[in-house]
Parts: C-alpha cells; structure tokens; sequence
C-alpha cells in the first residue's frame, strides 16, 4: 500500500467532484433533501384520521359517545355526521374518510335497560398498521365512555395499569424517525455515489490506464473509497446539525462515538458500492441495482419501521445479513439511549466484519485485466 | 419503418445488457416478495419479558394474558437490571412489571400493574401499550364483577374495509411494486440518454435525419413495453399467487393507468436524462427527485397526515395519483366511475411534463 497512488486517485477523483458544477451540488443536496423530507414529514404518529359520525339515536347517550370522539381532535379529524351507513362507506371507497363510528338506533333504550348496545366501527384497512391503531384509539374511546357510564356502579377497578416508555418519554416519534434517518441516508447516498466509481471508467475506457499502470487493485480502490468517504463525511456532519439543531432530536450519547461509527458506517457502505462498481459492466446496473439494493434492507429490514424483534424467522434472518439493522441499532443507541461502548461494541464489530467482507470482495471482483 | 429500426435498436440494447434484463426481472419478482413477505406493520409477535416480584397464581395469569399471534412471551426477568437490558438491546417492545403483594392487592381492588415500553420502537410501542392495557382492562371489568352483556355499556363492533385481517401483505406488496416502478421509469430513460451522451453517439444523431423526439418516444415506447410485461407477471405470479392478495378490480384499467402513469414520469426521467451530463450527475439527480416523489405520494405517510404545508406538494407528485388509483383497483375493486379525477389528473400533470421535458430537450439537442 503505498500512499502516493492512493493520493493520487483521491486527487483526480477530487478535481473531476469539483469541475462538476451539477455534481458538486447536488452529491450534498441529495442526502439533505431526504432529510428534510422525511423529517417533516414522515408521521408514524397517527393523527387527524377523517372520521365521519352516524347516529341513528339521536340521544343524549349518543351525543355523549359522538363527542368524545369529536373531541379527540389530535387522533381523528371530525368531517360532520352522516345520515347513513352507505355514506361512510363510500367516503372510505373515495379515499375521503378512513374511519367512521355508527351509533344504532335504541342505543340509548337498551342502555336505558341495563343491557349492553353494540355501536359499529368502519375502518379503512388500506393502511394495515393506520387501522390497527384507529382501532386501539377507538377501543381506548369507547371503554372510557363505559367507565364513565359505570363510574357510580363500580367504585375502582381492581386493577390498574400505568405505562412508562423509556428512553423516549413522551414516545415522540419524531426524534426516533430523524435520527433513525441517519443510518438510513449513510447506506444509501454514499453506496450510490461509489457505485459508478469505478464503472464508470470500465465504460469511458479509462480504466486501461489503471490495468497498465503499477498500482495494485487495493491501492486504486482505497482511493477511490477515501475519496467517497470524505464526501460522505460532510453529508454526516450536516445530517448530525440537522437533527440536532433544526428538528431538536436530544443527543445523549457521547458524540466521539457517534462519530467513530459514522467512519465505519461509511466505509461498510462505501465498500458495498464498490463491489456493485466491480461486479457490473455499465453504469445503468450499476445505479438500478443500488437503489434497489440499499433501499429495501435500509428502510424495511432495518428495524426502522419494524422491530426486527417481532420480524418472522426468515425476516428477522434477513434483517441480520444487511448492514442497516447494525447501523440503525447503534444510531438510536447513542441518540435515544445514552448507550456506552460496552453495549455498542459487539455491533460494530459486525460493521466492521462488513466492511472486511466487502473490501475484499470488491478487490475480487475488480479485475486488471479484460474479463 | 425508421421509427421501427429505433425501436428495435432499443429493444437490443436492453436484452444485450444482461446485468440489466437480471436486475429487472429481479425488480418485478424477488424484490416485490420481500417486501411483502417480511414486514408486517400490525401487532404481531411482539416480544416481552415479564419482571415478576410476586410470583403468584395471579401474577402469573397477568402474563399469560398476553397471548400470540399479537404477543411472544419471551422470559421472567429476575431482576430489574435485566430490563434495562433487554430494553436497551432492543431485545423486546415491552416488560410487564409486576409488584410483590400484586396478588393481595388484587383481592384488596387495589392492584398495580406496570408496562415499560421500549420508547425508541416507535408504532410497535405504541400498539403494544394499545392492546396490553385492553387486555388488561377486560380483565379489570370482569373481576369487578362486570359481565359486559348484562351491563349499560357499548361495545364495539369493528368492520375493516378491504383488508379484514389488517394484513401487511396486502399494503406492502402493491406499494413496493409500485415503488420499483417508479424507480425504473426514472432511471432507465435518464440512463439510456446520459449514456448515448456520454458515448458520444449523440452526435450521430444530430446529423442523421432522426428527430429528437421521434428518438425519444422510441426509448419510452420500449422501456414502456418492458414494464408493462413486467407489471404483468409481477401481478399475477407474485401478489396474487404467492402472497396471495385478491385483486379485485379491472387488471386492464390498472394496466391504463400504469401507461399513463409511465408516460408522465418518463417525463421525469427525460428532463433528468436531458439535464444531467454524465452518470454519476443523473444518478444522484434522479435519487433527488425519485425520494420526494415516493414520499409525497402518500404510501409512507397518508397525506392527511403529512404537516399542512407539505399537502399541496402532493399534487405534483404522479404517483399519488398512481397509487391512489392502484390501491383503488386492487383493493377496493373500484371502477372509473370513482377514479377518473385520478386519470385526470395524472395525465393533465403527464402533458405538462411532457411539453417541459421537450423544451429542454431541444435546447440540449
């Protein structure tokens, strides 16, 4: 390894970055723009579902029971009442409504009673894990409404539940999809700019300069990665001030070891850009198969959207192979948890597998010769 | 017979890149089933520990209450320690935390139970908290001695439109088809111009009687015919027959919506293709834009949910209308008679795409 070639490559590559007026903008507004995007917009939180009412009873009970949802005005978005049940189910059909609640009539009369009196709740399944919590606040509205009804009857419940979240005290989800968004960024844009690093001197046909010349595959390689890793760097740091400074995401770890896993996390992802870059003859592969490569094990299999915990068995072994779930596991370690080297350690020793196994396929598959 | 020999010259070089013909059949088929096979958004299997200080028939019954498929009940903590363990390693959603006493309190009426929710999970906590605590209050009801027929209370019956079960399969699979779609649309055009440029075949075409645009409905035309073959099998053999989602609707309305849809972004992919000089400048521009697009399309956040400022920017995104439209057809098995605002709208948005990515064309050409 000597460092006068790998310099050398970091500066050609450097001086082609800079020349490039589109590239050298865009290669730092591209990781963020999704910041900003998903940052702002990413909602986990489901809130302001269009709700629409019909009551068939037309009592005070029925009132009671409309209003404290109507009320809920941070979980569903009250759009008025309907005068029958086809109409919510057409709101669902149109996309308009994604919840609605029908009090029958004599709902009141059989309270009135002592009997129960079931009321209907229309939801729209399109949204798998929307529904399911529509359905949860609906359950929480509806036995609050009972408690109330029953408060003379039953004097205390005999048992009772609190419920503490821990590391992120209000749950707010926010924090956990920002900062979860740095991982997810780092395994995207730096494998897609490495990925065309080196294929793209296959297809131009600059890459007989390289076969002729007496640098070693590990030399045009590392230079190539260093180059993409100090692009790479600037994208950390301004993804880190984002979170911290614009949307406020409370750092509690120790920024020292954030830091040395941003390095690793590059270098992982790097690497992973420059096996495609070796394996793959033209460019369009090279692009296509990244995104495709990198979206899917970032975004779903990282555990950033689901706990890889709770993932089926081939899910969860799938979540294992792919550098995100380490990634992302390690980031809201530090952000949300104050987590220390000792809980970490084990996890960026896979990194660091990763980026063994990588590098060296890459030096496999890169050939200096015609193939 | 010119614009055929394009044609063909474009269907060659697809078929010749055989990186390219792995990659898109991988696209259509593997990638659509995991997605749709691995992830499951609703409440299932999420993993618990019980830290339990009183170790009595009651407590124990606490734990057994939480049943699969929505819980797995992973373990007894043995001291509290542990759960900052298990929280921290992200090894559970929750621990159920039980005092000693808890079954004295119990028959005293007085009994506490604690949920400790891993607050960096964050729909899952959410859920788990949702669905243990209305385990828990039925529990409460009844040991107070109330039977909910005989008592003045409602009681809910839900109806789940479309998706009964609230399986992830159904979501996930569409909206990653729908994804790689996109993806495609985007990159191939962007990709098959940049590299005519940068082989510099672009100057043949100058001078040969081709006309840019005849030269470009040729690359659309085929990556077209590519998608929709592609489309076709992704349909058929993977969601309806491995994952097994019902496809309700009109498979050939979802198949016009899909040309549109095509034409329209490769107005995208165009104007990207046009602009970019050379790959490394398309590929990042096209991920530039290809991130907003899928995200203002409402498949990871629903619009309502988005912050207000953000809901008009909707619009502009074709594959709102694309999605709306798919899930439409597939889900609700609704006709046109419900989506021609979304035909309209994605094609009023195509031409004024269209006629941009022209005009720059034929300032690059």
């Amino acid at each position: 390894m000597r460092i006068r070639q790998i310099t050398c490559i970091f500066a050609r590559e450097s001086h082609e970055f800079f020349r490039d007026k589109i590239l050298r903008v865009i290669a730092f507004a591209m990781p963020l723009s999704i910041m900003l995007i998903f940052g702002y917009g990413l909602a986990l939180d489901v809130e302001n579902v269009p709700m629409a009412i019909v009551d068939e009873d037309h009592t005070p009970a029925s009132r009671e029971l409309s209003y404290k949802f109507i009320e809920n005005k941070q979980y569903f978005d009250f759009k008025g009442f309907l005068p029958k049940v086809s109409a919510i189910e057409d709101g669902i059909l149109s996309g308009r409504l994604r919840f609605g609640l029908v009090i029958p009539s004599r709902f009141y009369e059989r309270l009135k009673e002592g009997k129960s009196s079931s009321v209907q709740v229309l939801i729209d399944g399109s949204f798998p894990s929307r529904a399911s919590v529509a359905k949860t606040y609906a359950l929480g509205i509806i036995s609050n409404f009972n408690l109330e009804r029953l408060g003379t009857m039953v004097k205390k419940l005999p048992l009772r539940v609190e419920t503490r979240y821990w590391f992120n005290e209000n749950l707010k989800q926010r924090n956990i999809t920002v900062c979860g968004l740095i991982p997810i960024i780092l395994s995207i844009a730096p494998t897609i700019l490495t990925s065309l690093l080196v294929v793209r001197e296959k297809e131009r046909g600059s890459i007989y300069n390289i076969w002729t010349s007496s640098i070693t595959k590990a030399e045009f390689l590392v230079g190539k990665q260093l180059f993409a890793l100090a692009i790479s760097m600037v994208n950390f740091f301004n993804l880190f001030l984002i979170t911290v400074l614009l949307f406020r995401v409370p750092f509690k770890g120790n920024f020292f070891l954030l830091l040395f896993w941003g390095v690793l996390y590059i270098l992982v992802s790097t690497s992973e850009g420059l096996v495609i870059s070796c394996f793959v003859k033209t460019q369009v592969v090279a692009v296509l198969g990244t995104v495709v490569i990198t979206l899917i094990p970032a975004f779903l299999y990282s555990g950033y959207l689901v706990p890889v915990s709770s993932m089926s068995a081939d899910a969860y072994l799938f979540a294992h192979a792919f550098p995100p779930y380490y990634g992302l596991s390690v980031a809201k370690g530090l952000f949300l948890k104050a987590a220390g080297f000792r809980t970490i350690f084990p996890k960026l020793l896979v990194l660091f597998l990763f980026y063994v196994i990588y590098f060296s396929l890459a030096i496999h598959f890169f050939k200096k010769r015609e193939s | 017979m010119r614009f055929l020999a394009l044609l063909k010259k474009e269907l060659l070089q697809f078929t010749r890149n055989r990186g390219l013909v792995i990659l898109v059949i991988y696209c259509f088929t593997l990638d659509v089933y995991i997605a749709g096979v691995g992830i499951d958004l609703s409440l299932k299997n999420a993993k618990f520990y019980a830290y339990d200080m009183d170790f009595s028939a009651e407590s124990r019954q606490m734990v057994s209450k939480l049943l699969p498929p929505w819980f797995a009940f992973h373990g007894y903590l043995l001291n509290d320690s542990l759960i900052d363990e298990v929280l921290l390693n992200d090894k559970a959603i929750g621990v159920v935390s039980i005092p000693s006493d808890f079954s004295k309190d119990l028959k005293k009426g007085r009994a506490r139970l604690q949920l400790l929710i891993n607050g960096s999970e964050a729909l899952m906590g959410y859920l788990f908290s949702g669905y243990a605590g209305q385990v828990f209050l039925d529990y409460s009801l009844k040991k107070a001695g109330i039977k909910k027929e005989n008592f003045p209370i409602a009681e809910e019956k839900t109806r789940v439109f479309f998706n009964p079960n609230m399986d992830s399969k159904y979501f996930m699979g569409i909206s990653e088809l729908l994804s790689v779609l996109v993806m495609l649309v985007f990159i191939l055009p962007a990709a098959a111009l940049v590299r005519e440029k940068e082989m510099g075949n672009i100057e043949m075409l100058l001078i040969s009687p081709v006309q840019p645009l005849e030269f470009m409905i040729a690359k659309v035309l085929v990556m077209a015919g590519i998608i929709i073959v592609g489309v076709t099998v992704s349909v058929f053999l993977i969601i309806k027959g491995i994952l097994a989602v019902p496809f309700r609707g009109s498979f050939l309305l979802f198949l016009l919506f899909t040309l549109v849809f095509i034409f329209t972004t490769s107005g995208f992919g165009l104007f990207i293709g046009a602009a970019a000089k050379n790959m490394l400048q398309a590929s990042q521009l096209s991920i530039l834009i290809l991130m907003p697009t899928l995200f203002l399309s409402g498949s990871w956040t629903p619009i309502e949910a988005m912050p207000a400022w953000m809901q008009p920017l909707t619009y502009i995104s074709p594959l709102k209308y694309y999605m709306d439209a798919s899930y439409g057809i597939a889900l609700k098995g609704v006709g046109l008679n419900f989506l021609w605002p979304e035909l309209l709208g994605l094609t009023v948005l195509g031409l004024i795409l269209f006629v941009l990515s022209i005009r720059l064309l034929k300032r690059v050409f």
